[in-house]
């Protein structure tokens, strides 16, 4: 658009008019009382951007940009299509279109109507920020409003189940009372989501253990549930451990309320404890004590008594499990004679663990052993094997296998399919021969019996003790076996999460132990050598949990307080009588 | 040694807040050995309490600054407190919060705070450094002095270009016109001279284009063209007269733009300072509400 702005008539020259004007090509023509505007008119009543006339095919258009409307023709317009010879009344100068050319040159003349060019003009504007209009109350009540709002009355809405907390709770970016935690739940949790009041329950009141009971039903107690120690959990909670909105989440929080409150000097609580104080792994954790199997003899019967050994190894305890078996031999580098030639043999090869992979399965003759223990009385004849684990059924084996090779001497065109028919056959034996057979049959049955007990097979292993007094098969009785598996009960061992390293860096000299009796466990020295304190930076920090469980097996559930009624009855929390 | 806000009393509240201050981090430090960092325990508690109870502290100095009864040594200390405490109250509340973060009120709390504690900052640095920048571009003359220089030198430069050509009337009448000072918050802040003019081509034909006239530089490039292109020595000499006045302009112009500049950044904190401190007021109360609402 090509304007000629025209700001008086200075005269003629040469016949012609002479104006004071200025040529502008511009796309816009801006009016107001700003410096950058292209027509600037010094009126304090304008905007600063008043107004804008722009060229559409051939037309002039005029946009009022302020809230005050501009006078086209005395008439107050916001949007006009101007034509020669309207005149605009903006502030107190007046714009009139002298003539919209052919060529589409507009010609605008510009009365200032108060020709007061001073230092006024600038004056007018802001020198400080009060002039601007600034202030700091209105921000500071928007700021509190916005926050109360925000951050109080819309999480308070959620709270008070109001029809509004679903929609709220579930809006992504709408606040509720979500804004309030503190931190994230713990990943088991996570599946309560933004249900606050699932575990808070009474506004103001702390999380009772009953939220946690409705969804842990089964949970233990440390001590059994009838015994006055329980007394010492009174006041507990089980948030005072199990902290949530905590970063780093854990599930367990190992702060002050931890296991050294009590366990640090447990004889100030019971004199009596056999247990021994404990404060840090690194520094303050008694020696390991074992839980060893003993068989002790009732009558005709063994019974296995578990017996704790003295802390710290010392003197050297030793295993009772009435297996003969040295590792030295088993392990032996050059190889062990096996059916197949010599073999080398690894920890694994017996030494397996569980489906879960944490603890060690039992070991077993059929699994393990069988392959080079053969239970053959006739080493040429495989089909002599007698079975493992039960005296009389080898007895039984042995007295049939002996009748059947005494049958087929009598008989030696009898084949198995024969049958007796009733009436079909008088007698095949007479009662002597009857005698003799049965008689043939034991001695034949006692003496491989004895080879087998006493000499080659059964004895390798086992011990196998004579009765006095007792003749045939009664004379024998191979004592008890059990390999005690749970060393340590009370503590948790996991396999798995030590596989990368060798077996016998922890249960050392393992192979060479010449005696089952040899007791192979690692004692703590072994263990702290990776394992440190709970603070420790060197080593792998070891809280009490990482071996220790609080809730523990068979003594009792947990129950909230507020379940029971009556002042008689136990509770978790409430004291002992 | 002059006795500002900061130095006090040989740096007595310095030594308040420090000693504060390393009694609550010795604290955590020793805490934190056995108790896992949080808000709340015991000493998150104790923490917590010495925090908020600072917050409304440094909170009242609003009122005791308005206090009629004040004297003026006393409004310095307090002024004193009030900076060295409060750059503790961020420190007691950072190990309050067990540095455990996250999208809440309690962070919200936090983080208000903390921006309070850095206009506060920006205000001491204002208070230091802009009385002296003020000083320096301003000398011992007053704003008003300056004003009032301004409006001579366009008054003069409308006399001397009256015995001029319209073309040259136009130009100074529309270069006052243009000339920018103060504004908006923005404008007063930023400090730069938008002035503008209106370029007429010189006795040619041509469009006529609005341009910068920052430091009056295209009034007095267009002076000068006139000046090469006039034979008249009369003329001559009173554009010579012109583009003297236009440069004293300039400078006037740029140190009123420095001062409402400086002033402008100096009052500017406080706007940010005051609204902010009663965000966090209210955040503060709605955390400690919260946390005890769902315990």
């Amino acid at each position: 658009m090509r304007v000629v702005l025209r700001t008086g008539r200075v005269g003629r020259v040469a016949g012609r008019p002479r104006y004071r004007q200025a040529v502008l090509n511009v796309a816009t023509l801006t009016i107001g009382r700003g410096a950058d505007q292209l027509i600037q008119i010094p009126d304090a009543r304008l905007a600063i951007a008043h107004a804008t006339i722009a060229q559409r095919y051939g037309r002039l258009h005029l946009r009022v940009l302020a809230d005050e409307p501009v006078a086209v023709n005395e008439r107050p317009q916001t949007r006009a299509v101007l034509r020669r010879g309207h005149v605009l009344s903006i502030g107190h100068a007046r714009l009139t279109v002298e003539d919209i050319r052919q060529d589409g040159v507009v010609v605008l003349r510009l009365d200032l109507q108060s020709d007061d060019v001073s230092a006024e003009t600038p004056a007018a504007a802001a020198k400080t920020l009060l002039e601007t209009g600034l202030r700091a109350a209105p921000a500071s009540w928007m700021l509190v409003l916005g926050v109360l709002v925000l951050t109080l009355l819309l999480p308070l809405l959620t709270s008070w189940n109001t029809p509004l907390r679903a929609s709220l709770r579930d809006g992504a970016l709408v606040p509720s009372d979500a804004l309030w935690q503190p931190g994230p739940l713990h990943a088991a949790h996570q599946s309560i989501g933004g249900n606050c009041n699932a575990c808070h329950g009474a506004v103001f009141g702390r999380v009772a253990d009953r939220a946690c009971i409705t969804c842990h039903p089964a949970t233990q107690h440390h001590v059994p549930i009838e015994s006055p120690a329980r007394a010492r959990f009174a006041g507990m909670r089980c948030a005072d451990c199990h902290v949530e909105h905590a970063k780093p989440s854990r599930l367990v929080d190992t702060g002050s309320r931890s296991c050294v409150a009590c366990h640090g000097d447990l004889r100030k609580l019971d004199p009596n404890t056999p247990l021994q104080n404990a404060t840090d792994f690194g520094s303050g954790h008694p020696d390991f004590s074992l839980a060893l199997l003993e068989p002790e003899r009732v009558g005709s019967d063994t019974v296995w008594r578990t017996r704790m050994t003295p802390s710290g190894f010392r003197p050297r305890p030793e295993e009772h499990s009435n297996l003969k078996f040295s590792h030295q031999v088993h392990m032996d580098e050059h190889g062990i004679k096996s059916p197949t030639g010599d073999q080398k043999l690894a920890c694994a090869d017996c030494h397996q663990t569980d489906a879960s992979g944490r603890s060690m399965a039992p070991i077993r003759m059929e699994q393990h052993c069988s392959r080079c223990h053969s239970l053959q009385f006739d080493e040429n004849d495989s089909s002599t094997a007698v079975p493992h684990g039960d005296l009389k059924l080898m007895f039984t084996a042995l007295e049939e296998h002996f009748s059947r090779m005494f049958l087929q001497q009598i008989t030696p065109g009898a084949r198995p399919s024969d049958r007796r028919r009733p009436g079909g056959e008088q007698t095949v034996m007479t009662r002597d021969e009857q005698r003799r057979a049965l008689e043939w049959t034991t001695r034949e049955s006692l003496q491989a019996a004895r080879e087998l007990l006493e000499k080659r097979v059964c004895v390798e292993c086992h011990t196998v003790t004579r009765l006095p007094g007792l003749t045939g098969f009664e004379q024998w009785r191979v004592e008890d076996v059990k390999v005690t598996s749970s060393w340590m009960p009370r503590a948790q061992f996991n396999h798995a999460a030590h596989r990368s390293s060798d077996c016998v860096s922890c249960h050392a000299r393992a192979d060479q132990s010449r005696s089952s009796s040899d007791v192979l466990m690692p004692d703590i020295k072994q263990c702290r050598s990776c394992h440190g304190g709970s603070h420790e930076r060197a080593r792998l920090a070891s809280d009490c949990t990482m071996c220790h469980r609080l809730h523990l097996p068979g003594r009792g559930e947990i129950v909230d307080p507020a379940e029971h009624a009556g002042p008689a009855v136990i509770t978790f929390m409430a004291g002992v009588p | 040694m002059h006795q500002s806000f900061l130095n006090i009393q040989r740096y007595r509240y310095a030594l308040y807040a420090g000693l504060l201050g390393a009694a609550c981090t010795v604290s955590y430090v020793v805490d934190s050995w056995h108790e896992r960092p949080a808000g709340d325990t015991v000493l998150g508690y104790t923490l917590g309490g010495i925090a908020a109870a600072l917050v409304l502290f440094l909170m009242s100095y609003g009122i005791r600054r308005r206090s009629f009864h004040a004297r003026a040594g006393a409004t310095k200390r307090w002024l004193s407190m009030h900076v060295y405490l409060g750059v503790c109250v961020v420190l007691v509340a950072t190990l309050h919060s067990g540095l455990q973060f996250g999208w809440n009120v309690h962070t919200l709390a936090y983080g208000l705070l903390c921006t309070v504690v850095l206009s506060g900052c920006w205000g001491v640095y204002a208070y230091i450094r802009y009385p002296t920048l003020i000083a320096r571009e301003r000398g011992a003359v007053s704003r008003e002095e300056l004003l009032r220089r301004l409006a001579e030198a366009d008054a003069q430069a409308l006399a001397v270009s009256a015995g001029l050509d319209l073309e040259v009337r136009d130009l100074i009448a529309d270069a006052i016109r243009r000339t920018r000072l103060g504004g908006t918050v923005w404008a007063q802040l930023r400090g730069r001279d938008e002035s503008m003019l209106l370029l007429v081509p010189i006795r040619a034909p041509g469009y006529s284009q609005l341009v910068s006239n920052r430091g009056q530089q295209a009034l007095i490039a267009q002076l000068a063209q006139y000046q090469t292109t006039t034979w008249d020595t009369r003329a001559q000499h009173r554009l010579h007269q012109l583009l003297q006045i236009s440069g004293d302009k300039a400078v006037v112009l740029r140190r009123l733009q420095r001062d409402i500049q400086i002033q402008g950044l100096m009052q500017f904190w406080l706007y940010l300072h005051v609204p902010l401190s009663f965000g966090m007021l209210a955040a503060l109360a709605v955390h400690i509400l919260s946390v005890f609402y769902y315990r």
